[in-house]
């Protein structure tokens, strides 16, 4: 079209030079002159904007890194109260493969009870735990021997913690860093061969390359080798779009050709190697030689062989093609062309390429999803972290979070959720599905959380009912009553009042609560209204601490939400979570000292350096005696009292004690308590509030049994303290028991506070003058 | 400095006592608490590593290492006063003294509640 315009005009055009013919050209020249020097400025301008970007990503923070959430470390100690089995779980979570040696790192082999553990090397807080060989052997339910390689008795070793998840940033890419000598030096040679066999002499982009490929494909009679450098690729990766332009690729050629001029080729070689895609786990993508070696085999990239390098090097091409779990013979087929490149081009012998030829795939097979998966607790993480660090930071610093999850007690308590609420449903007549609980456990002494359950599906990462439930606790405060009832000077023994009454709220409102039952029960021995949790009792002696003082107990147990000082507290009338129970009882089984529940021990940046610490913080609240009377009113609740049903069968070898809670219409049941090394929360219930029948004692505690019972030790029982003494005491009087009485308790009683009388059914004033004149006796031989 | 208050902390008891108990051992007689641990089992490994950070100059670590023997035995009345003494160095008078509240709650050692009778005299 332009050429039959130009052509019309071409006469006139000649008419036109001739008298201007000097002039003309000058014009032409200026212009071209002017054009090139405006074009040269527009180039030199482009480039050095592609410069900029060139080097701005380079030099900056490449890569956005999820951060990575650990569970606790597992220690293992002779004497430690864990079985074969257990151990078995844990190699499996933290991914350890079984071996007919065991001595490869991150291996094992198991005869029994025994083992041979070969560990990997891992970077903790508190220092580097070397790889090394342990042989451990166990004996039933304990830890019995731990020894070395070489057969030394060791006092203590620790695994690798499991990685229980990450914290994405929004594009969910997922890498490990790796620097260049890290990597085994054929996974090197089968990239640079297979991919860009020049790399080492181009300045970025490669003519001979593109005409090799150009003939191969030729030859083919399609695609079956690019032409770009590794450099394009990385180019093309890390700074352009996938779209295929003539555009982009000039943009790819120039961006190559300027990286070269600034970075060396090793440089170059190690971004690579890091951003190179090289498969899809769900949503993640997983990017970079180290972590495909993770993903793939399993093991840290430095300890892949040559067949195995050259796995890697093959998924390159093709992530999805050639992906080794789901096109096995594809991706062995390209691997051993891959081996014979390299034989090809003396990068190894005949025999290492047969050797490597031989071996199998070595894949792991694809990790279960859902496993090691623990989005309540996660949950839970974040919240604590996101006080100290910004939403961006977690999501892309690479940070290493350590957290307290211990997962062989997250599955206890998922289980133990899980079947007791399908059994109940079913035993029940409930609608499936009616029922929904939560779990939180944590460690007596630490405060750690072991372990948090949000819901009959632990999977489901949606409503946390652990930490955002807010539904009334039942009797579950009580305990708060009869600790400050001790701490003035009642006695386990002093008698309260179970009756009715009447409470004035003031505007001419009244109220008259009751006992489950619907009786009252006279004068009652303290610990018994406790034990059996009468409605009538609690509220008479809360009202006459003041239900403000109650308050103030139980922020100083830890509550520590705002709670209103209404009579109805009393009786749990305070919408709270089980992680805010978890804390109060915490406060209990730590006699009276409170310990911050924490999920989050410390914190690491991307390269190992210590960034933040969650210490350990204790506090005495309450005298620790006290806290222990009140403890044994609450083993007597959980055998004898509300929750007899399950804790009378009990292994009574077990130190246990616990509070049952049950709300208006059987709406919510709970039951909260504690051993001597973990504190567990029950809570079961329905999402819309409805009715679901259960007591605290019918529901809750079952969960709460099975989950304590297989975390208890037998044997474990706190010892009591020195200011505590024993007395017998008859029921009936609440005074000093003896052989006459109807009904003796034996109750502990801090030194001194114990009733000097004595019941009438145990000689009453006169036992007590001649107790005198013992004591007066012994007295006097002192 | 720290080879003062360490001094301050521990009294002359304890000291002739670490230096009678442990006098062959590798731990140097200056050390003021190498008596006070428990005989034998992990928690002793740690606190002899927890000692030697702190020796080395990183009480961070040293820290690290009590914890980890307090999560270990909850109720080892050693590890927490060893945490106090160290919180204490750290200048954290209120924590060191709640820490070593715990460990006399945990003991019948003598010598142990000594010791922390030290510390909370000091503090206060």
């Amino acid at each position: 079209m332009a050429r039959k315009r130009g052509s019309g005009r071409r006469p006139a055009g000649k008419r036109k030079k001739r008298g201007t013919k000097g002039r003309s050209g000058g014009n032409w020249r200026r212009w071209t002159v002017r054009l090139t020097v405006v074009a040269v400025a527009a180039l030199g301008a482009y480039l050095l904007y592609l410069d900029r970007v060139v080097t701005t990503k380079f030099e900056g923070k490449r890569w956005s890194i999820p951060s990575r959430v650990y569970a606790r470390a597992l220690e293992l100690y002779p004497g430690r109260a864990l079985d074969a089995a257990a151990l078995q779980r844990e190699l499996d979570l933290i991914g350890y493969r079984p071996s007919w040696e065991g001595d490869e790192p991150g291996s094992y082999l198991r005869r029994g009870e025994r083992f041979t553990v070969t560990t990997r090397r891992f970077h903790h807080w508190d220092g580097e735990e070397p790889a090394r060989r342990l042989e451990i052997a166990f004996d039933g339910p304990r830890l019995a021997a731990l020894r070395d390689g070489e057969g030394r008795a060791l006092a203590l070793a620790r695994l690798e913690p499991a990685q229980i998840g990450m914290i994405y940033p929004a594009h969910r890419e997922d890498r490990l860093l790796v620097r260049l000598e890290e990597l085994p030096p054929h996974l090197i040679d089968a990239l640079v061969t297979t991919e860009d066999r020049n790399f080492f002499h181009h300045f970025g982009i490669d003519p001979r390359g593109i005409a090799r490929a150009l003939l191969a494909n030729l030859e083919a009679g399609g695609v079956v080798q690019g032409g770009s450098t590794l450099t394009q690729q990385l180019v093309k990766n890390f700074y352009l779009s996938s779209e295929r332009t003539l555009r982009r690729k000039i943009n790819e050629a120039l961006m190559a050709l300027l990286l070269e001029l600034h970075y060396s080729k090793e440089e170059i070689l190690e971004a690579y190697v890091n951003e190179i895609y090289l498969g899809q786990d769900g949503g993640r993508a997983i990017h970079g030689f180290g972590l495909a070696a993770e993903f793939y085999f399993g093991k840290p990239v430095a300890e892949l062989d040559l067949a195995e390098a050259a796995l890697l090097v093959a998924i390159v091409r093709g992530p999805a093609w050639y992906d080794p779990r789901r096109h096995p013979e594809r991706a062995l087929d390209r691997r051993d062309q891959i081996i014979e490149t390299l034989l090809e081009q003396g990068l190894i012998d005949a025999e290492q390429a047969r050797l490597a030829r031989q071996s199998p795939l070595g894949v792991t097979p694809r990790p279960r999803r859902g496993r090691g998966h623990y989005p309540a607790f996660l949950d839970l993480v974040k919240r604590q972290l996101r006080d100290d660090y910004r939403e961006e930071d977690l999501r892309s610093e690479g940070l290493r979070i350590f957290t307290t999850l211990d997962p062989l007690v997250q599955q206890r308590a998922e289980q133990a959720l899980a079947t007791t609420v399908a059994t109940l449903e079913r035993r029940r007549g409930l609608a499936p599905g009616i029922l929904e609980g939560a779990v939180v456990v944590s460690r007596a002494g630490s405060g750690e959380i072991s372990a948090v359950v949000g819901g009959r599906n632990p999977r489901f990462e949606g409503f946390n009912r652990a930490l955002d439930i807010r539904r009334p606790v039942g009797s579950l405060l009580k305990p708060a009553i009869y600790l400050e009832a001790l701490s003035r000077g009642r006695t386990l023994a002093t008698k309260v009042p179970d009756r009715p009454l009447t409470v004035e709220l003031g505007g001419g409102r009244q109220w008259r609560p009751e006992n489950y039952d619907r009786t009252s029960h006279g004068e009652v021995l303290l610990i018994d209204a406790l034990a059996h949790s009468y409605n009538l009792a609690a509220v008479g002696l809360g009202l006459e601490l003041g239900v403000d003082t109650v308050v103030e107990t139980l922020r100083r147990l830890g509550v520590g939400r705002p709670l209103n000082p209404y009579p109805s507290l009393l009786l749990g009338a305070a919408e709270l979570a089980p992680l805010d129970i978890a804390q109060l009882y915490q406060t209990l089984a730590d006699e009276g000292f409170h310990t911050p529940l924490r999920a989050v021990r410390e914190v690491l940046d991307s390269s190992g350096r210590p960034l933040e610490r969650y210490p350990l913080e204790t506090a005495q609240r309450f005298d620790h005696a006290t806290v222990r009377l009140l403890t044994h009113a609450l083993e007597e609740a959980l055998r004898r009292g509300t929750g007899r049903a399950v804790g009378a069968a009990l292994p009574p070898e077990l130190f246990l004690a616990g509070k049952t809670g049950t709300t208006d219409e059987l709406r919510d049941s709970w039951f909260s308590g504690y051993g001597a090394g973990h504190v567990a929360v029950v809570w079961l219930g329905n999402d819309d509030n409805r009715e679901i029948g259960l007591t605290g004692a019918a529901g809750a505690l079952p969960v709460w049994s099975a989950i304590m019972t297989a975390l208890e030790r037998p044997g474990q029982r706190p010892p009591w303290p020195e200011e505590i003494e024993w007395v017998t005491i008859d029921a009936a009087t609440g005074l000093r028991g003896g052989p006459g009485c109807e009904e003796n308790r034996r109750l502990p009683f801090i030194e001194g506070s114990a009733p000097a009388a004595y019941a009438p059914c145990a000689g009453g004033k006169a036992r007590q003058r001649l107790d005198h004149w013992w004591n007066s006796l012994k007295e006097w031989f002192r | 400095m720290i080879q003062r208050i360490r001094m301050k902390i521990a009294p002359p008891a304890t000291l002739l006592l670490a230096v009678l108990l442990v006098g062959g051992c590798a731990v140097r007689p200056g050390a003021p608490t190498s008596a006070l641990l428990p005989g034998h089992g992990p928690v002793r490994a740690l606190l002899l590593q927890a000692q030697a950070e702190e020796q080395a100059g990183q009480p961070r670590s040293a820290l690290a290492l009590l914890e980890r023997a307090v999560r270990l035995a909850p109720r080892d009345p050693y590890a927490w006063h060893h945490l106090a003494r160290l919180r204490l160095q750290l200048g954290e008078p209120e924590k060191a003294r709640e820490l070593a509240r715990r460990s006399n709650r945990l003991t019948r050692d003598e010598a142990l509640r000594r010791a922390n009778d030290a510390l909370l005299q000091q503090i206060r």
